[in-house]
């Protein structure tokens, strides 16, 4: 469903058709945050990285990141999501071990960064290439540098590394691809009706969010339909 | 195969909020509210099951159709049913689970690699066809496919009352909810009980 057909069927519910209270930015604003909650309360939408930390085993994580599913290291082997408080229970030293990767935890520092315990970043084999100028390659600032969304030229650095690991990831899914529309309708005419305005109103604003739990609860609920020893004591 | 017409519903529903004539809901805007109705009941009930033939892809994940709510069995090419493994489950046997490769399917995950992926186990050569996978599905747009008309017509008068700023709203749903219950528990569930002795060993 495109955003102007989002926009059409929010403003029947809300009975604003030509948009005098809630104007087409807010709605839009609301449908993001809508999808963003949708996809971190159903964690049904997947995505992979590779691990590629820098000298102080920390790694940067997608933009769409909401949670850590699984990971391994370059030899296959389970890395455990962890806080750091209880990491130091296994490495007093977690911050300047070096090895392969057993462990991931937050940064300390800052937020939207991962740290791998050990670190791995030896393991990675980085090669850094630079052209040789007196080749007949300009050293010119801008080459490389993609100039209004476009690559152009030759690039100044390359990076060669083998990945120390990779992980899969619940990511927030865009609200187009979204195949569940109604819940994302009833989640953002749910946050029209309880945004601080004249046209607050809870109650209405509670039925909404009623039915966009009642959907979060049935539709791409996977983990409910499969089977483990651990998950309804079947044989498989 | 359809077991009622649009037409039927459009009625029931406007001798309901007595707009026989249509001059409230036309055609149109109501045929939107019954298959948005249907879709709802599909996804609720669980009773629409469509299924189709996998092949074995290259890496071991393919996507299901676009109609997929859920898995619910795959019958391998043996004509033996296979599970539908956890990925956690696997994961703590084989923590290697994506890179293990085999000559025959022991079984799916359909919970790791996200919505509408079916991912095999152990990976097998491209190219093969490895069983059938029964799922919950989606309806088809305009085209009734249960017997469970009054769902429809329960849910259609909600969403009507509803867009109308009703409060008879919330009535019809929990009317609705009946009717998709009252199905689940008579016509699917049979209550029959397994043969299979279950739980302790005693």
């Amino acid at each position: 469903m495109t955003e102007q057909e989002y926009l059409l069927r929010i403003r029947e519910y809300l009975h604003d058709p030509e948009g005098k209270i809630w104007d087409d930015d807010e709605l839009t604003k609301m449908l993001v945050q809508a999808a963003e909650t949708y996809s971190k309360d159903t964690g049904i939408f997947r995505g992979r990285l590779l691990f590629m930390v820098n000298s102080d085993g920390v790694c940067m994580v997608p933009k769409n990141f909401l949670a850590l599913v699984a990971g391994w290291n370059s030899l296959g082997s389970h890395i455990e999501a962890i806080p750091a408080s209880e990491l130091s229970r296994f490495y007093g030293n977690f911050s300047v071990v070096e090895g392969e990767a057993e462990f991931c935890y937050e940064d300390l520092d800052s937020i939207g960064e991962m740290r791998l315990c050990p670190n791995p970043h030896k393991t990675q084999d980085a090669r850094y290439y630079y052209p040789n100028s007196s080749f007949g390659i300009p050293s010119i600032s801008s080459y490389g540098i993609p100039a209004y969304g476009q690559d152009y030229g030759i690039p100044l650095v390359v990076n060669k590394f083998t990945p120390c690991g990779d992980a899969v990831y619940i990511r927030a899914e865009e609200f187009e691809k979204i195949p569940d529309y109604m819940a994302l309708i009833y989640h953002v005419v749910y946050q029209a009706y309880t945004i601080d305005s004249d046209f607050q109103n809870g109650s209405k604003g509670a039925l909404y969010h009623s039915q966009y739990k009642r959907r979060i609860a049935r539709f791409g609920q996977m983990k409910a339909s499969v089977s483990s020893v651990k998950n309804g004591g079947k044989y498989y | 195969m359809p077991v009622s017409s649009f037409q039927e519903i459009r009625d029931k529903v406007r001798r309901a909020i007595r707009d026989t004539n249509g001059l409230l809901w036309d055609d149109s805007g109501l045929d939107r509210i019954i298959n948005e109705a249907q879709r709802e009941y599909s996804i609720l009930s669980g009773s629409l099951v469509g299924s189709y033939d996998i092949e074995s892809p290259e890496g071991g994940v393919s996507d299901a159709p676009g109609d997929f709510i859920e898995p619910i069995k795959f019958i391998g090419s043996d004509n033996f049913e296979k599970p539908l493994y956890s990925w956690k489950y696997l994961h703590v046997r084989y923590p290697d689970f994506r890179a293990i490769t085999g000559t025959e399917i022991d079984g799916i995950i359909t919970d790791f690699d996200g919505y509408g992926k079916i991912r095999l186990f152990p990976i097998i050569p491209a190219g093969v066809q490895v069983g059938r996978l029964y799922y919950k599905r989606l309806p088809v747009l305009n085209v009734i496919e249960t017997t469970n008309t009054e769902a429809i017509e329960m849910h259609s008068l909600f969403q009507v009352f509803l867009l109308s700023d009703h409060r008879s709203a919330e009535s019809y749903f929990n009317r609705f909810i009946e009717s998709v219950n009252k199905e689940s528990s008579v016509q699917r569930g049979l209550k029959t009980n397994s043969h299979i002795r279950r739980g302790r060993f005693f």
